[in-house]
């Protein structure tokens, strides 16, 4: 499956497009990453492709057919998002909430069936929540928050999974546990994935392709291609240094901020 | 605006100083026993009305405010004439312009019915317009009252209740007026009236109570055990079936409390268009006339309306009793001529004569086929 | 306090026994005493199609079995149109009035009284104004561009200030001893006048509204999560919460044309009903017909039997309400905001 965007444009004020001439392409099993300052669009973009927002011009295909993201064809769209946590209105317990993640495989005047459940069961299961699943929503740490969020986007069983910003807002070891899951989805499931990041250590560690996005002007390309010492410094207005650091077979890849505080 | 107040200023205190003036002059004439010669005097008197308050009026009372809905006809009442009455309530109004008083007292359409509104609110810029010597306000206003005073127009207050309330009311109407014969006849009438039933009394004790619905309208609302209505028929050896009921004058009730009730007869109010077919005909949703013992038996009466509905305490409440009376007991009350006597009552006190069809329009003649009154 | 499944069965039952035998107090109760046993004697007579025509075949026929079957009706569409608004709206503080619903029905029965008197005019124009007010707000709503929830909100409490505004200058003009006490007490709500008519009239549209709602109740959780997230789960949110509101609407305005203004069920109700079978709504809208029934039955008994005279529902819902509801402000888990 191949998930396509050709020539997007969006902007919320007219005459002013944030987003100008998006293209980019993701296959099967690869995990894009999409970085940028704040107020770039990255958030925009994710909205774009699951057919929250509408390309204003341009158009996102899978496998090569269009998907008119008017709401038409929304319940045919195999992707799953996954938003940022935020707090609900109401106090679902988690299973409630990952079961809504059924709802375009549910008839408008039907409850969630049996098999709706076990589905739901199943993506508690996937992402390790099994022991708060009969909490309130409202009662979970960010980081929970953000584990359910990923279990109602999978028990949606979607091909493609939009993660907007999933480590932010979360401590040191919960970042790492989402990065280390996202990589297990993709591994496991066979999905592919475009994930918001604010760092582009993660990034390197974690992506085939990355869209880098200034203000006007935006790249795509191999991850290790576009993430540089050089462009960093272009795109975040920082320098950086990359290092190398061998552990067992692996070079990670380190980043050290130069400019002296 | 600060233009306006230094100027309203200004008015009260040169007011004052007349006033000031005035009394001074004033005791100065009684110690003389005589009046300056040429100057026009503005006569004062004070009497005091029905909550206590001396109130000092003008001794020539030519035009007079009336905020309490009936008595309007009582001040017509007392002076032979509404030529007085430079304003009333608009329901007042309203009650004219259906009755026989539009006949009799063609000069009341041009009094003013803006000045105070249903909720009896007074309109004060709109008082001050009408310049009326007086107003009369009900017991329960004195910030109305307080107000007014400040305006430089004297008022006083009535109660509302028992039929002594009216009488009192009667007399201070007379003393305002200067007509205080008129109304000691009309307190005289009430009294010879109650003195008639007095002697009916014992004649009545040994009777069957007739159970007794006063009804004011379809929401069914009914006259409690502290309404005025409720003295009305027991007077007239009646009893009110819903004495239990407490409250102002009418509360709402359920049919089915109605129906427990089961009056033997129901009397309907003129403050609605509700009618004795209604009932027979079982006209409104949600109620069951048709097991109630009055309705079976038609019992069902509109009460009349003179110059003002008889529903509440006015000069024609003794006229009201003897009806219901009769309604009641008409093998007591055999002595007893409504008609004639309702005729003689507008003769002696409004010097109109009244004729058949107007007599008939009065007692509800019509509607109340079966009374024959 | 959410329970599980297995004791969920357990609850439902409990709650349909109440609502029968609420139901069937209501019929035995009353001003005018009637044997527990007539009560039942009359009852099946009236299934077999002859009412005995003694006053208490009256009483409990014509007056006690529509007025509980009305309470039952309207507090079952007040409490089920509460809980749908407050989930379509996600915010847990809104009830069935928000759109201005009550304060245009409100004053089309006002306007009605003032022009004829209680009648089916009245009722009408009250099902007129209920509607047509909704739909003055969504059109204000969308003269800003889009129609968000907030605009929905902020425009319906301009139009309920304006029927109110309304409402109050017919009473200002209304007869105080022929019009205003028929205003003021319609305005206060009340059972009084139920009827066959009334009905036959409010039964259709508010049974149809609660079977609309119930079907979509599951679609409710996912449009509680907002419209972002509503899209991204594959449903559309602007349509469904179109049909949702209009549905709610409906019954709103058709309870308010029979009863006039009864307050505080809609908001209430679905909040006993969280503490019972919790948040999802697939519980929540069948409890809260259910609560909302036995709650309108009981309340309405003590209106029409504490005193001899009547008490205005309107009064006692807000009475036994707002304390309530005070208390669950206190205790509640959720997030209000």
């Amino acid at each position: 499956m191949i998930l396509e965007v050709k020539h997007g444009y969006f902007g919320y004020s007219k005459g002013h497009d944030l987003l100008q001439d998006i293209c980019f392409t993701l296959r099967e099993k690869e995990i894009m990453t999409i970085l940028g300052q704040n107020g770039t669009g990255k958030t925009t973009i994710l909205k774009c492709v699951t057919g929250i927002l509408k390309w204003q011009r341009g158009q996102t295909l899978i496998n090569g057919k269009s998907i008119d993201s008017s709401r038409k064809t929304l319940k045919q769209i195999p992707i799953g998002y996954v938003p940022q946590a935020h707090p609900l209105s109401f106090p679902y317990t988690v299973r409630e909430l990952v079961t809504m993640g059924r709802a375009r495989h549910i008839g408008v005047f039907s409850v969630p069936s049996g098999k709706d459940k076990k589905i739901a069961d199943q993506a508690i299961d996937e992402v390790g929540i099994r022991s708060i699943r009969d909490k309130l929503c409202t009662q979970l740490s960010g980081g929970q928050l953000q584990l359910v969020f990923i279990a109602r986007a999978l028990a949606g069983e979607p091909r493609v999974l939009v993660l907007d910003e999933p480590e932010s807002h979360l401590d040191f070891r919960n970042q790492f546990l989402i990065i280390k899951l996202i990589m297990r989805l993709v591994r496991e499931r066979g999905l592919s994935c475009i994930i918001n990041t604010h760092y582009p250590e993660h990034a390197l560690r974690l992506s085939d392709t990355t869209l880098l996005l200034g203000q006007h002007s935006y790249m795509f390309g191999k991850t290790k291609e576009i993430i540089t010492e050089k462009r960093v410094e272009e795109y975040f207005d920082i320098n950086v240094k990359i290092l190398p650091v061998p552990y067992k077979d692996e070079e990670i890849k380190a980043f050290v901020v130069l400019d002296s505080i | 605006m600060m233009e306006h107040r230094k100027k309203s200023r200004y008015y009260l205190s040169l007011l004052l100083v007349i006033v000031f003036v005035l009394s001074l002059t004033g005791c100065q004439a009684s110690g003389d026993g005589g009046k300056p010669a040429g100057e026009k005097k503005a006569e004062t008197r004070i009497v005091t009305d029905l909550v206590g308050n001396q109130v000092t009026i003008k001794a020539d009372v030519e035009k007079i405010a009336v905020v309490p809905i009936p008595w309007a006809t009582i001040v017509y009442a007392v002076d032979g004439s509404g030529k007085k009455i430079v304003g009333l309530h608009p329901s007042a109004m309203k009650a004219y312009q259906k009755n026989i008083l539009k006949v009799m007292a063609p000069e009341i359409a041009n009094a003013n019915s803006t000045f105070v509104d249903n909720n009896f609110n007074v309109n004060y810029e709109e008082v001050a317009k009408l310049k009326p010597d007086l107003v009369v306000i009900w017991d329960y206003q004195p910030e109305i009252g307080k107000k007014l005073s400040e305006l430089g127009i004297p008022s006083v207050a009535i109660k509302y209740g028992t039929l002594e309330d009216v009488q009192n009311g009667i007399k201070l109407v007379g003393e305002i007026l200067g007509q205080q014969e008129r109304a000691a006849a009309l307190i005289k009438y009430q009294q010879e009236t109650n003195s008639y039933l007095k002697s009916k009394e014992s004649t009545l004790a040994g009777k069957d109570k007739p159970k007794t619905l006063y009804l004011r309208d379809e929401q069914l609302q009914v006259a409690t055990g502290q309404s005025v209505n409720k003295i009305m028929i027991d007077t007239a050896g009646g009893v009110n079936v819903a004495d239990e009921v407490t409250g102002d004058n009418w509360k709402k009730v359920t049919m089915e409390q109605v129906i427990a009730w089961n009056p033997e007869v129901i009397i309907l109010s003129n403050f609605s268009e509700i009618l004795p077919e209604d009932l027979y005909a079982n006209k409104f949703a949600g109620q069951d006339w048709s097991k109630i013992e009055a309705v079976k038996n038609k019992k069902v009466y509109k009460a009349p309306m003179g110059i003002y509905r008889w529903d509440a305490p006015c000069v024609e409440t003794p006229l009201m009793i003897k009806w219901l009376g009769k309604v009641f007991h008409s093998e007591v009350f055999t002595d007893y001529d409504m008609r004639t006597d309702l005729k003689n009552f507008y003769q002696t006190y409004f010097n109109y004569k009244l004729t058949d069809p107007e007599l008939d329009q009065i007692l509800n003649s019509k509607l109340n086929p079966v009374l024959k009154i | 306090m959410i329970c599980k499944q297995k004791n969920l069965k357990f609850i439902w039952l409990v709650m349909l026994l109440i609502l029968v035998g609420m139901f069937f107090v209501s019929l035995y109760g009353g001003r005018y005493f009637i044997p527990p046993g007539e009560v039942g004697e009359i009852l099946s007579a009236g299934l077999r199609g002859g009412v005995p025509d003694s006053i208490a075949g009256s009483v409990v026929w014509n007056l006690r079995l529509p007025r509980a079957l009305l309470n039952a009706l309207v507090g079952a569409g007040l409490a089920v149109a509460g809980a749908s608004f407050q989930g379509v709206f996600k915010n847990p503080l809104v009830s069935p009035d928000v759109l201005g619903v009550s304060s245009g029905a409100a004053f089309g029965a006002a306007f009605g009284i003032l022009l004829s008197g209680i009648n089916q005019i009245a009722t009408v124009l009250a099902l007129v104004f209920g509607i047509l007010s909704v739909l003055m707000t969504y059109t204000l709503s969308k003269l800003r561009g889009e129609s968000s929830t907030l605009a929905l909100v902020l425009s319906g409490m301009i139009i309920s200030a304006v029927f109110s505004a309304l409402i109050s200058l017919i009473k200002y003009v209304a007869d105080p001893y022929d019009k205003l006490p028929a205003i003021t007490y319609w305005l206060m709500g009340s059972f009084a006048s139920a009827s066959y008519s009334d009905l036959k009239l409010v039964g259709v549209p508010i049974l149809a509204g609660i079977i609309g709602l119930l079907l979509l109740r599951w679609r409710i959780n996912v449009l509680s999560l907002g419209d972002e997230e509503a899209y991204s789960l594959g449903v559309n949110p602007v349509r469904m919460r179109l049909t949702v509101i209009a549905m709610a609407t409906f019954i709103t305005a058709a309870c308010v044309t029979v009863t006039g203004i009864i307050g505080w069920v809609g908001l209430v109700i679905p909040h006993i009903c969280r503490m019972i079978v919790g948040e999802d709504h697939k519980n929540l809208l069948p409890a809260s017909c259910i609560v909302g029934a036995i709650f309108m039955i009981m309340v309405d008994m003590i209106a029409r039997t504490a005193t001899a005279a009547e008490i205005p529902i309107g009064i006692l819902t807000a009475l036994v309400g707002a304390p309530f509801f005070a208390l669950l402000f206190k205790t509640s888990k959720g997030d209000w905001q």
